[in-house]
């Protein structure tokens, strides 16, 4: 088991080399140059040759792109932000909280909306909470989150003057942001449990099961749902981890200061170094959470453990 | 018409499946069965015939919906189990009543250990004993199937085939059930394990003085095993008898087909001679004879009249128009 946690481990740093090459090599062919971004237009051209001197952007393509390696990984210094003049890192970190927050909130509201409805969904198939919530969640899928916050606003902030419509002081700062961001995704996590549920509920066990004398709401929620819970898993980690990198259009919509607000808005201001930290940022929390879930599965699914075993079994004897 | 001497009594069941595409699908018919307690009753039809779904009748696990129990009684120890609550039958399966699923691949639960499978229906059935003794009785019903105690924490597909359905028969059995139910329990498996099972569960069934309903479509299964047989076609009992009976006077042609459609081993080699055609849909059954449409022997009447279910000699009755007057005439010949 270990032996697996630590291939995988490993495994990630040939992502995160990739990652960082495309995104670094993706905005070195931007057009601008940064010196004069940083300068302003105006600034005379001996200033800007002096900037372009000290960040070191007359070097080759690949000797700029090892010293950015290089920094990162022996003083995890990912540069200074074209914008604020202050190092990537302390921008990342202290956004970072606000993201992990807004995470949170949307995937407390997402599996309690999904998961529930999807497992009476398949328990009750084609009856007429199935159809509704399935249709329901065909049109959650569908509806883009930004014409959803903006509705969810207009509703509850513009006309029942509820809930505030920005910002990010407290609970009731986080409920419109995550019903927004946490619909969509619950949507299609219903349709994962209901599927996976389906599947597993037709299964031979789940007659034997109910031929023991079990009852059915333990049957339900120990032999059907314990089968099911691979698929449902994945689309709880990945979107998780999806959202650690910031929910970029939810938190443009409520002003909310997370990575997602500070990706776009350096974007926009063609803060390089901003935008690749935040995109690496991105692809760890991705790469983690793809690594727990995986992990996660051998304690759902003993036959997954025997697999790693076997296959160190045979790297052994080869 | 409450039998009392017989442990399982099944009268006049008649279970459908209702689609909205299908139609209504007429998968048991009237059926009527006893079982004595401490007999061996073989079910015995090809695919189709209903088997299974009588099994699930009995046992109050007929999916529904689709299916549906529209008629009939199944009286188990003189109590109509159909007239039971939902609550009152989880408390008879599994511990009163139990049964076998045919294929052990996909019968037990991939995520939990077999312990834990065995457990389950012990906890279920014996709430008063506390977690070591159920265990220990895990462990015991795990070696009495003959799978070493130790492997009680692996998970089942650690396990090959024939183990699995040892497996499957401790859960079975775990509670000392008056009444199992066996449906197609050698047919997923090879033939040199299939003899082990079978040998098993007659030993079992004997020290636990269990009643047992197997269901097959092997009939040297059933040499082996049954008492009594009742031949099955779509969903009624078409010829039921003892072993001997069946064995020896077939009379119903179906019985007869089946049987023609063995490879003999003694004989001289021929050709096997199934039985032409296919079960009639059972969402459109044949006024007349549910066979006649395949039967070499089919005449107007059975075209026209449904058989009843007339006696030949003892215990032995075939639903058959020919097969009836034919007995007549050999007792008047006689």
């Amino acid at each position: 088991m270990l032996y697996y946690i630590g291939k995988r481990v490993l495994l990630m740093i040939p992502v995160l080399i990739a990652v960082s090459f495309l995104i670094f090599s993706l905005l070195y062919l931007a057009p601008g140059d940064p010196a004069r971004i940083i300068l302003g237009d105006d600034a005379p051209e001996s200033a800007i040759l002096e900037k372009r001197e000290e960040l070191g952007l007359d070097d080759p393509f690949l000797v700029q792109y090892f010293r950015y390696i290089y920094n990162i990984v022996t003083r995890f210094d990912f540069g200074i932000s074209y914008a604020t003049g202050e190092p990537v890192v302390k921008s990342l970190l202290e956004r970072y909280p606000v993201t992990i927050e807004l995470a949170l909130c949307c995937m407390f509201m997402m599996i309690i909306m999904g998961l529930p409805i999807g497992i009476l969904s398949a328990v009750k198939q084609y009856s007429l909470l199935d159809n509704v919530s399935v249709t329901i969640g065909l049109v959650a899928v569908s509806m883009p989150n930004f014409w959803l916050g903006l509705v969810l606003i207009m509703i509850f902030s513009l006309r029942l003057r509820w809930l505030p419509a920005s910002g990010f002081y407290g609970i009731k700062y986080w409920i419109l942001p995550a019903m927004t961001v946490g619909f969509s995704n619950a949507a299609s996590l219903l349709r994962t449990t209901r599927s996976a549920m389906l599947e597993c509920i037709r299964q031979d066990y789940v007659d034997t099961a109910r031929a023991k004398g079990q009852s059915e709401i333990r049957i339900i929620l120990h032999h059907v749902l314990g089968n099911a819970w691979i698929p449902i898993l994945t689309v709880i980690g990945m979107t998780f981890g999806r959202l650690l990198g910031g929910a970029i259009i939810s938190e443009q919509i409520f002003s909310i200061p997370g990575l997602g607000k500070l990706m776009i808005d350096s974007i926009n201001m063609r803060d390089y170094p901003m935008v690749r930290g935040g995109v690496l940022m991105l692809a760890v929390s991705f790469s983690v959470m793809n690594l727990l879930v995986d992990i996660l599965y051998t304690f759902i699914d003993p036959r997954l453990k025997t697999q790693f075993a076997h296959r160190r079994f045979r790297k052994r004897a080869s | 018409m409450v039998q009392t001497e017989a442990l399982l009594s099944i009268r006049d069941l008649s279970i459908q499946y209702v689609t909205r595409d299908m139609g209504c699908c007429r998968a048991v018919n009237n059926l009527s069965l006893d079982l004595q307690k401490g007999e061996t009753l073989g079910l015995v039809g090809e695919t189709g015939a209903g088997k299974t779904t009588i099994a699930r009748g009995i046992m109050g696990i007929v999916p529904n919906p689709p299916g549906r129990i529209t008629q009939g009684s199944i009286f188990f120890k003189g109590e109509d189990l159909l007239r039971k609550k939902k609550k009152e039958m989880r408390k008879i399966r599994g511990d009163k009543i139990s049964m076998i699923f045919q294929d052990p691949m996909t019968a037990l639960n991939p995520v939990d250990t077999v312990g834990e499978q065995i457990e389950e229906v012990l906890k279920l059935h014996q709430p008063g004993a506390g977690k070591e003794e159920i265990r220990q009785k895990a462990v015991q019903m795990l070696e009495t199937v003959g799978i070493p105690g130790e492997r009680i924490d692996e998970y089942p597909h650690q396990f090959s085939g024939g183990m699995k359905q040892r497996i499957v028969i401790a859960i079975a059995l775990a509670c000392s059930p008056e009444l199992l139910i066996a449906d197609e329990p050698t047919t997923a498996l090879d033939v040199t394990i299939q003899a082990q099972i079978l040998e098993l569960m007659n030993k079992l069934k004997g020290e636990m003085n269990t009643s047992m309903l197997l269901i097959t479509h092997d009939l040297g299964v059933v040499a082996e095993m049954c008492n009594r047989v009742a031949i099955i076609y779509a969903g009624e009992v078409v010829e039921i008898g003892t072993a001997r009976d069946i064995f020896k006077n077939r009379s119903h042609p179906y019985t007869q087909g089946l049987f023609n459609s063995l490879p003999s081993v003694t004989g001289e080699k021929t050709k096997l001679k199934p039985i032409p055609g296919a079960m009639p849909d059972p969402s459109n059954l044949p006024a007349g004879c549910p066979f006649a449409p395949r039967c070499g022997y089919a005449c107007e009447k059975c075209m026209a009249e449904h058989p009843e279910l007339l006696p030949v000699e003892g215990e032995h009755y075939v639903r058959c128009w020919r097969a009836a007057e034919e007995e007549q005439h050999g007792i008047a010949a006689g």
